[in-house]
C-alpha cells in the first residue's frame, strides 16, 4: 500500500502529476545527452577526472555567466563537462573534489603572439615553406611560461621576411602527444620597415662547371613600402600560375602557391597606419580572410578596421620588467599609440606583448584598461578571442563545456595588480603550483605560505577603522596593514568582501581552558603552560567563536599566588612554542576576596617579601656583574685570589655557658608530640656555632646552627637544607634559665612556631668541621655567578619588576583600596589588574590613580539596589580599563555573546570591542603580541560579516597565527 | 707468426703492389691458411658461451666453433687456454677516421666518406688496441644531409684497403646543422625531396625524348605520360651524383642514418622517412634527451645508436633538482634494439665499448643484451650481420682475445684478429709498451722476464737435446705472467668507478 502510495505521483495519479512526469522525462533526456556526450569524449581524451569547486568562476564562454560565485568545473578525462554554481552542478560520488574556496578560476590565457620560437634564419623574401611548429620543442619543461598563466601559444616563423612562414598553435602543457593543437595555422604576411632589403640570394653549386657557371648573388625585393605589395602580387600570381617551361624549381613559390589556394587564414603583421591601410587593401582585393597583428598605430585606422570586419591581435609595447629605451628625436620613431583604445572597441579585439614575450601578458592586458578598455573586453582578448582567431576554439580560450581543462587557479581577480597565477592545469593535469619552491636553504615550507586577508572594514585599534583595507601575514604575524599591502607571489588571498568587519582576535581576560574541572590551587612554581598540546575540540569551539586567546588560571589561587597562562586557542600540527602560548606567565593571581581587610596587608607581605628578598640577591648579582664588567672593560680586574681557610684559634673559655652537648626537646605548635634530638655547640666570644646531631636524618643534613650570646639571652639561626627554599632561615631563641638549661622558642617567623628545651649533657666542645659546602658565588675568572633560579618566586620576581601585572580576586571596596595599598604603594608594583571588584565604582578614583584595569564580573549585567547595573560600562566611563572574562573552559565560546549583550545594554560597541581586544591585552602586558591589528603582532584576525557586535554579524572565518581554524 | 701489422702491411704492399679496383675490397696479404685457437673460453654473442673451447679460422673465415673440434692437422695451434675470446668490437658509427667532421655545404649527397679518410689517424689504432675490428665511418651532426658511408677495418694504409662495405648509408641531421634553425632544417629536407621528384620528372622526360630521338621519332604522349614512360627507362647512369644517392636512399639501397639529437626531432624524422619511404631502412642515432620521445621511437621500432654519455642530467627549471637518467635502460624497457658507442670525449673509461657495455649491465640490463650492443647490433644495423658481430661458422674471424673476462674491469686486449690475420697483439704494442714504462709498469715486467728466462733455463739445463723450441707467442707469456699491479695500470683502471 505505502510503496503504491510512493509511486502514484510517478504513476500519473497524483495532482501534479504531468509536471512530474515532464521532470523526470527531462532528466532521463539530460542524462542520456551527458552520456552521448561523455562517450567520445572518454574514448578521445586521456586525462583525469575531477571536480574544481572555487570561490569564483569567471568561464569567458559565451552563454555562460560572467562569474559564476561559489562554482563547480566537472572535468572528466581532461575535458570540461560542466560548469555551473555548486548548487546546481552535480558532481559524482567517485570524482575526487579539490576546493579552492579563496580562489577565482578562468580559461588558461591565449597568447597571440610570442617569441617562443623563430625567427628562422631562412634568407628568401618568400619564406613559404618555413614552419614554426618545426622549431617547437613538444618535450619541453615551460613550466616558467604557465607560472604566468599561458598555456596556449601562437608560434611565430618571424616578422623578418615578407611572407615570413607557417604559424602554428600549441599548447605549453600535458603530454607531449596532446600539445600540438595547430601544426600550420596560418600563412604569416608582414609588412613594414622590418621585411625591407632582405638579403641577396646566393645559391651553392655543387659542380661550377662551364655549363654550370656561379650566378651572382641574387637580389630580392622589397625594399619599399610600395614594393612590399608588389612583391608580394608579384609572388602570389608566380606561385599560382603552372611553371613555365624550364624555369628553375623554386620550392618555397611552390609552397606559397599551395598554401594560398588553400585559402590558408592570412596573419598580417603590421604596426603602422599606412601599412595596416594597405592590408586592409590587399585583403579586399584578394579577397581574402585573416586577422591584423601589431596595430601601433591602430587606432588611427579603427573605422576601416571595424568597416573591414577584420580582427586585430594588438600587441602591447609594455617595458614592464625595466624601462623602455630612448626613441630619440625621431618623429618617424615606431611608438605604440595607446592614449586611447577604446575606439578599437568594435573591432575583435586580441591583446598580445609586442616583444612575444610571454610572462607578463595578463599584467600588460590588464594596462589596456587604463586606455579606455573594458575589464569583459580586455579579458576575453586574452582568452576567447585569440582562440577564436587562431583557430583553436573548440578546444581552448573559455571554459565552456567540451574545452580540454587548462585553467588557471588566481589568488584574486584576474586582472588585479597584485593577482597571482596559484596553480595551473592543463588538460586537467596540475601542470604548476606556485607551492612547488626550490629547495633552496631558507624557502618557506608550504603550510607558512603568506596569507593578505582583504575586506571592507579592518578595526586596527580604537577609533582606528580602516576601510578598504588589506592585511598581510607572514610566518604567522601581522607584517603589513594598510589600504593596499605587498602581496607576494604564492601567498593566499582571502578576500572578505566590502561589508566584512576583520577585528583582532578576541581575548579572554580570566577563563580555564584545559583545566577540565580541576579546582586545585596552583603552587606558585607551577605553569599551566604545558598543558596546552594540539588544539582538541574544546580548543576548537573556542577558536571559532572568534576567541583566539585566553588567559588561562586555576579556578582557585595559591596562597604564596598562582601564575596565570596566556595560550592560543588553536593549536594545529606542525607545533611552535612561540606562537601557542603568548605568555608562560601572564599575571601572578592572588584572591583576598572575603578575608578580614586586615590581614590582606599580611596575607599579600609574605610572598611579596620572600619575593622581595629574592629579587636583591638578583639585584645584587646584576650590580656585581656590571660592576665586574666595568672593571673588565677598564682592565681593571684584580687576579682571583684562592679562597683562604680562616684559621681561628681555639680558646678555651672559663665557665662557658654553651660549649658542649646539649640534647633538644621541641614541642607544641603543629608537632603533635615532642620531638627529641641532640646539638653540639660551640662559643667564641659570643657567637654561637653549632649542628644538630641528632636524630640522626638530621644529622646527614648538616644542620648548621649559628647565634649571638647577650647575657643571658640566645637567638640566632639553624641553616637548613631544606627542599623548598624558605622566605627566611628558621630561627631559634631562648634564654639560659639556669645554667645548662635554656628554654626558648623556635620555627619559621610567622609560620610556625614551636618551644624548645636545651639541658647540656657534656661540656667538651665537639669539634666538627662544618662539611656543607657554599654555592660557588664566583666564577673562574671572578665573574659573579648568578644566584639558584626560585621557580617559586620567579614570578613575584617578574610582578616586582613590572614585567607581568598582578592579578587580586577582590570584591569590595575596602579590598580594593587595600589591595591597591600594598601592591602600588607599599611594593611599587605599577601593573594591577582587579578581578571581579564588583565595587570598583566606590574605588573608582584610586583605581584610576593606580592605572589599575578591571577584569568584570563574568555576569555582565546585575542588580545593584534593584536598580539594573551594567559594571563595564560605568567604569569605562569613569576611565578605567576593562576586560571580559568566561570564568569557564570552553564556556570562553560565548564570550562574544556577553559582548553583545553589553552592547544591548547600553554599553558603547567601540568599547566592549576594545575591552574585548587590546585593553585587555594591555592588562596583561601582552599587547606585543595580540590585541590589535598592527604589524609585528601575531596573525590573529577575525572576519565578521558586519560589526562584531550587530545581531545580524556571524563569524565567517577565524584565523590564528596566520592560519585559518578549521 | 707473429709480424707486427704495420710491418706485415707495409712489405705486403711493396711485394704485391695495389690495385685500386674499387669497389673490390684490396687484400693485401693472404692471412694463414687455417688458425685453430685452442683452450679458450669463448663468448660467442650468438649463443651460449663455451668454456675451453676451439675457434678454427681457414682463410680468414671462421669455419669451426666448440668445444669438440677437430683441428686438422695443417692447422696453426694457438693456445689461448685461460683467455677468452669475443668477436671483434664495431663501433656503430664515428667521424673520426675523417680529416673534417662536416662539409660546409648542407645538402651534400654526392659526397664520399672515403674521401676524407686518413688511414694514418692514430684513432684507428687505438682502436685496436681497444678491441674494435670493424668501424663505421660516416660523417658528423653538422649537415642536412651528408655523404655515404662505409665500413672499415683499422687496418691497412688506403680507405679501399681498408673497407669492409662501402656506399653502406646516407648521413641525414633532423637536429638543425650549426648556423641553421630547425624551421631551415626541416624546410631544407622538404625542399631537398620536393627537388628529386621535380629533377626525376625532368630527366624521366628528357629520357623519353632522347629514347624517341635514337629511333627518329617525335614524341608522341603528353607530358605526364612521357615521364612515367622515361621513368622506366632511367639508369643509374642518368642521374647526377646528389640526385643519385638521394634516389638510392628512397630505393633503400642506402641505410638513411638520421640523427635524432632531441627528442622533438623523433617525430620529424619518423615523418620524413615514412613519407620518402625509407623508413624500413632508417638508425636513428640519438641525442642526450631523445629518449624523451620514446613513445614515438618504439612505435617507430627503428633500430638506435645510443649517445655517447650513457647519462642524461638535467635540472628541473623549478625545483632545482638534478635528475639523472640512465638512458639504456628507458630504450632496453621499449624493446628496442641499439647499439652502444665509445665516448671518445671523456678522459675516464667510457672510451671502452667494454666499459659501456659493464655500465648497461650494472644498471640491470641483461649481459647479453649489452653484449649485443658493442658487437651484433652495429652489424645488423649496417646489414652485414651474415659476415660480422658474432663468433660463427660462416662469419669473417674478427676476434677480440682477452685476458679475461670484456666486462671485466681487470681485462686487457690481449690479441686482435681482423679477417684471420693477427692484427694486433699487445705484447708488441711499442705505443703501450712506451706508456707502461713512462709508468714503470714495463720495468716490471722486464725483471719479470728475465727471471723467468732464467728458471726455465735451469729448467730445461737437464733436458737438453730435446725439442724445447717454445711456441711463438712464448715470448709474451712472461709479462702476463706477472700481472703488474692493479695501481700501476693508468689507462684502464682510471676512471673505473663512477
Amino acid at each position: 500500500m505505502s510503496r503504491l502510495r510512493l509511486l502514484a505521483p510517478l504513476l500519473g495519479r497524483g495532482e501534479d502529476a504531468s509536471a512530474l512526469r515532464t521532470c523526470v522525462a527531462t532528466a532521463c533526456v539530460f542524462a542520456m545527452s551527458l552520456l552521448l556526450g561523455l562517450a567520445p569524449i572518454a574514448a578521445a581524451a586521456d586525462g583525469p577526472t575531477l571536480a574544481i569547486r572555487a570561490g569564483r568562476i569567471m568561464p569567458v564562454a559565451p552563454g555562460l555567466d560572467w562569474v559564476i560565485e561559489d562554482g563547480v568545473i566537472l572535468i572528466v578525462d581532461g575535458r570540461i563537462v560542466e560548469v555551473g554554481p555548486a548548487s546546481s552542478v552535480m558532481i559524482p560520488a567517485d570524482v575526487p573534489v579539490t576546493r579552492l574556496p579563496d580562489a577565482t578560476i578562468m580559461p588558461g590565457l591565449v597568447a597571440a603572439s610570442s617569441n617562443l620560437v623563430g625567427p628562422h634564419r631562412g634568407e628568401p623574401t618568400i619564406s613559404a615553406d618555413y614552419r614554426a611548429i618545426d622549431a617547437f620543442d613538444l618535450y619541453d619543461d615551460y613550466r616558467a611560461i604557465l607560472a604566468s598563466g599561458v598555456t596556449t601559444v601562437h608560434l611565430s616563423p618571424g616578422w623578418h621576411r615578407l611572407v615570413s612562414g607557417q604559424g602554428a598553435v600549441v599548447r605549453l602543457g600535458g603530454p607531449a602527444g596532446q600539445r600540438v593543437l595547430r601544426e600550420s595555422s596560418d600563412l604569416t604576411i608582414t609588412l613594414g620597415e622590418s621585411v625591407f632589403n632582405p638579403p641577396n640570394l646566393v645559391e651553392f653549386l655543387t659542380k661550377p662547371s662551364p655549363d654550370n657557371a656561379i650566378q651572382p648573388a641574387q637580389r630580392q625585393r622589397p625594399s619599399t613600402r610600395l614594393g612590399q605589395f608588389l612583391a608580394l602580387r608579384e609572388a602570389i600570381a608566380a606561385a599560382t600560375s603552372p611553371r613555365a617551361p624550364g624555369a628553375e624549381f623554386d620550392h618555397q613559390s611552390e609552397a606559397l602557391g599551395r598554401l594560398w589556394s588553400e585559402k590558408r587564414p592570412l596573419r598580417v603583421q603590421a604596426h603602422l597606419a599606412q601599412d595596416i591601410a594597405g592590408a586592409l587593401a590587399f585583403l579586399a582585393a584578394s579577397g581574402r580572410t585573416g586577422y591584423l597583428v601589431g596595430g601601433f598605430e591602430a587606432a588611427d585606422v579603427a573605422a576601416d578596421l571595424r568597416a573591414a570586419g577584420l580582427p586585430l591581435v594588438y600587441t602591447i609595447d609594455a617595458p614592464l620588467r625595466s624601462p623602455g629605451g630612448n626613441v630619440g628625436s625621431d618623429p618617424d620613431a615606431l611608438v605604440p599609440d595607446v592614449e586611447d583604445l577604446s575606439v578599437l572597441e568594435g573591432v575583435r579585439l586580441a591583446l598580445a606583448l609586442s616583444d612575444g614575450s610571454l610572462g607578463d601578458l595578463r599584467l600588460a592586458a590588464a594596462t589596456a584598461l587604463r586606455s579606455g578598455l573594458s575589464e569583459q573586453t580586455v579579458l576575453e582578448a586574452i582568452t576567447r578571442v585569440p582562440a577564436e582567431l587562431l583557430g583553436v576554439a573548440d578546444r581552448v580560450g573559455s571554459l565552456a563545456p567540451g574545452t580540454v581543462a587548462d585553467l588557471l587557479v588566481l589568488s584574486a581577480e584576474p586582472l588585479a595588480t597584485t593577482t597571482h597565477v596559484q596553480r595551473v592545469y592543463v588538460g586537467g593535469r596540475l601542470a604548476y603550483d606556485i607551492n612547488v619552491r626550490p629547495e633552496q636553504p631558507g624557502a618557506r615550507p608550504m603550510a607558512d605560505r603568506p596569507l593578505v586577508v582583504r575586506g571592507g572594514t579592518i578595526w586596527r585599534g580604537p577609533n582606528d577603522w580602516l576601510s578598504d583595507g588589506q592585511v598581510l601575514i607572514e610566518d604567522g604575524r601581522i607584517v603589513s596593514v594598510g589600504k593596499r599591502v605587498p602581496v607576494p607571489a604564492g601567498a593566499r588571498v582571502i578576500d572578505a568582501g566590502p561589508d566584512a568587519f576583520i577585528a583582532p582576535g578576541f581575548i579572554d581576560g580570566f577563563g580555564h581552558l584545559g583545566l577540565e574541572g580541576d579546582n586545585g590551587a596552583l603552587a606558585p612554581n607551577l605553569s599551566l603552560a604545558p598543558l596546552y598540546g594540539v588544539s582538541e575540540v574544546m580548543d576548537h569551539r573556542v577558536a571559532s567563536a572568534g576567541v583566539t586567546t585566553v588567559v588561562a588560571g586555576p579556578y582557585r589561587f595559591h596562597g604564596r599566588g598562582s601564575r596565570l597562562t596566556a595560550v592560543k586557542t588553536y593549536r594545529p600540527l606542525p607545533r611552535s612554542e612561540r606562537s601557542e602560548i603568548v605568555r608562560d606567565t601572564a599575571a601572578v593571581a592572588f584572591d583576598v576576596r572575603g578575608s578580614d581587610p586586615k590581614s590582606i596587608a599580611n596575607s599579600l607581605k609574605q610572598p611579596l617579601d620572600a619575593g622581595k628578598k629574592y629579587l636583591e640577591t638578583w639585584q645584587k648579582y646584576e650590580k656585581d656583574l656590571a660592576e665586574w664588567e666595568k672593571k673588565k672593560a677598564e682592565g681593571k680586574l684584580e687576579p682571583v685570589e684562592k679562597p683562604k681557610t680562616e684559621e681561628v684559634a681555639e680558646q678555651k673559655v672559663e665557665e662557658d655557658p654553651i660549649t658542649g652537648t646539649w640534647t633538644v626537646r621541641a614541642s607544641g605548635g603543629p608537632i603533635p608530640e615532642p620531638v627529641d634530638g641532640k646539638v653540639a655547640l660551640n662559643l667564641r666570644g659570643t657567637q654561637i656555632e653549632g649542628r644538630l646531631i641528632e636524630p640522626v636524618e638530621a644529622t646527614e643534613t648538616n644542620h648548621k646552627i649559628t647565634g649571638t650570646l647577650s647575657g643571658k639571652k640566645v637567638s640566632g639561626t639553624v641553616e637548613i637544607d631544606a627542599p623548598v627554599e624558605l622566605p627566611a632561615p628558621p630561627f631559634w631563641e631562648g634564654e639560659i634559665v639556669e645554667p645548662d638549661h635554656i628554654k626558648g622558642t623556635a620555627g619559621l617567623r610567622g609560620i610556625i612556631q614551636v618551644d624548645i628545651e636545651l639541658r647540656r649533657v657534656d661540656k667538651e666542645s665537639k669539634q666538627f668541621s662544618v662539611a656543607r659546602t657554599r654555592r660557588k658565588t664566583t666564577g673562574e675568572d671572578g665573574r659573579p655567578l648568578p644566584p639558584p633560579i626560585d621557580e617559586n618566586l620567579e614570578p613575584i620576581r617578574a610582578l616586582l619588576t613590572n614585567r607581568i601585572p598582578a592579578l587580586v580576586s577582590v570584591s569590595t571596596s575596602r579590598e580594593i583600596e587595600e589591595v591597591l595599598a600594598v601592591l602600588a604603594d607599599q611594593y611599587k608594583i605599577e601593573h594591577i589588574v582587579l578581578l571581579g571588584a564588583e565595587e570598583a565604582r566606590l574605588a573608582a578614583e584610586k583605581i584610576r590613580e593606580k592605572k589599575a584595569g578591571v577584569v568584570l564580573p563574568p555576569s555582565v549585567l546585575r542588580a545593584e539596589k534593584r536598580q539594573p547595573y551594567l559594571q563595564g560600562d560605568d567604569l569605562v566611563r569613569r576611565g578605567i580599563p576593562v576586560a571580559f572574562q568566561s570564568d569557564a573552559e570552553d564556556g570562553a565560546r560565548t564570550l562574544p555573546s556577553v559582548g553583545l549583550y553589553a552592547v544591548n545594554r547600553g554599553m558603547s560597541a567601540e568599547d566592549v570591542l576594545e575591552a574585548m581586544t587590546i585593553a585587555a591585552a594591555k592588562m596583561y602586558r601582552i599587547d606585543d603580541r595580540v590585541g590589535s591589528i598592527e604589524p609585528g603582532k601575531d596573525g590573529d584576525l577575525v572576519i565578521f560579516t558586519g560589526h562584531p557586535f550587530d545581531a545580524a554579524s556571524r563569524i565567517e572565518r577565524v584565523i590564528i597565527n596566520g592560519e585559518e581554524v578549521r | 707468426m707473429k709480424p707486427m701489422f704495420r710491418g706485415l702491411y707495409g712489405f705486403a704492399l711493396i711485394a704485391a703492389g695495389i690495385h685500386f679496383a674499387v669497389p673490390q675490397v684490396a687484400r693485401a696479404a693472404e692471412p694463414p691458411a687455417k688458425i685453430a685457437l685452442t683452450g679458450a673460453r669463448i663468448i660467442p654473442v650468438v649463443g651460449e658461451e663455451i668454456d675451453s673451447a676451439t675457434i678454427l679460422i681457414e682463410h680468414g673465415k671462421i669455419t669451426a666453433v666448440g668445444s669438440d673440434v677437430r683441428i686438422p692437422f695443417d692447422a696453426m695451434e694457438i693456445d689461448c687456454s685461460g683467455k677468452v675470446i669475443m668477436p671483434g668490437l664495431i663501433e656503430p658509427q664515428s667521424w673520426r677516421g675523417l680529416d673534417v667532421p662536416n662539409e660546409t655545404l648542407p645538402v651534400a649527397p654526392f659526397l664520399d666518406v672515403a674521401d676524407a679518410m686518413d688511414p694514418s689517424r692514430l684513432y684507428f689504432e687505438d682502436a685496436l688496441r681497444d678491441g674494435i675490428t670493424t668501424i663505421h665511418v660516416i660523417q658528423a651532426d653538422s649537415t642536412v644531409i651528408g655523404g655515404v658511408s662505409r665500413a672499415v677495418r683499422p687496418i691497412g694504409l688506403t680507405p679501399d684497403e681498408m673497407a669492409v662495405a662501402v656506399n653502406l648509408a646516407l648521413k641525414l641531421s633532423i637536429s638543425p646543422r650549426g648556423g641553421y634553425d630547425r624551421m631551415q632544417q626541416m624546410a631544407t629536407f622538404r625542399e631537398t625531396f620536393r627537388e628529386l621528384d621535380e629533377y626525376i620528372e625532368t630527366i624521366a622526360e628528357q629520357k623519353y625524348e632522347e629514347s624517341l630521338t635514337k629511333e627518329n621519332k617525335k614524341v608522341d604522349v603528353g607530358p605526364a605520360e612521357a615521364r612515367e614512360r622515361g621513368r622506366k627507362l632511367l639508369t643509374d647512369a642518368d642521374y647526377d651524383d646528389k640526385h643519385l644517392n638521394l634516389m638510392r636512399l628512397k630505393r633503400g639501397d642506402l641505410i638513411a642514418w638520421i640523427n635524432v639529437g632531441a627528442a622533438m626531432d623523433v617525430a620529424p624524422a619518423v615523418k620524413l622517412a615514412t613519407e620518402q619511404g625509407f623508413i624500413g631502412k632508417s638508425v636513428f642515432a640519438l641525442g642526450s634527451d631523445t629518449f624523451k620521445a620514446i613513445g614515438e621511437l618504439k612505435q617507430a621500432g627503428r633500430p638506435v645508436i645510443l649517445p655517447e654519455d650513457l647519462y642524461h642530467r638535467e635540472r628541473d627549471s623549478v625545483t632545482g633538482e638534478i635528475r639523472e637518467t640512465f638512458i639504456p635502460s628507458k630504450v632496453h624497457e621499449a624493446g628496442l634494439m641499439f647499439a652502444l658507442q665509445p665516448n671518445p670525449n671523456s678522459s675516464m673509461a667510457e672510451r671502452y665499448l667494454t666499459y659501456q657495455a659493464a655500465l648497461c649491465v650494472r644498471h640491470g640490463i641483461p649481459r647479453q643484451t649489452a653484449l649485443e650492443a658493442i658487437t651484433l647490433n652495429a652489424a645488423k644495423m649496417m646489414g652485414l650481420d651474415d659476415r660480422l658481430g658474432s663468433i660463427e661458422a660462416g662469419k669473417v674471424a674478427n676476434l677480440t682475445i682477452y685476458s679475461g673476462d670484456p666486462l671485466d674491469f681487470n681485462s686487457w686486449v690481449e690479441q686482435v684478429y681482423i679477417d684471420g690475420i693477427l692484427a694486433y697483439d699487445r705484447s708488441d704494442d711499442p705505443r703501450l709498451e712506451e706508456l707502461l714504462r713512462l709508468e714503470g709498469v714495463a720495468k716490471q715486467a722486464d725483471e719479470a722476464k728475465r727471471k723467468a728466462a732464467e728458471e726455465a733455463k735451469k729448467e730445461s739445463a737437464p733436458a737438453e737435446g730435446q725439442n724445447a723450441t717454445p711456441p711463438p707467442t712464448e715470448e709474451a707469456k712472461p709479462a702476463e705472467g706477472t700481472t703488474p699491479a692493479e695501481g700501476a695500470r693508468p689507462r684502464r683502471s682510471a676512471g673505473g668507478g663512477r
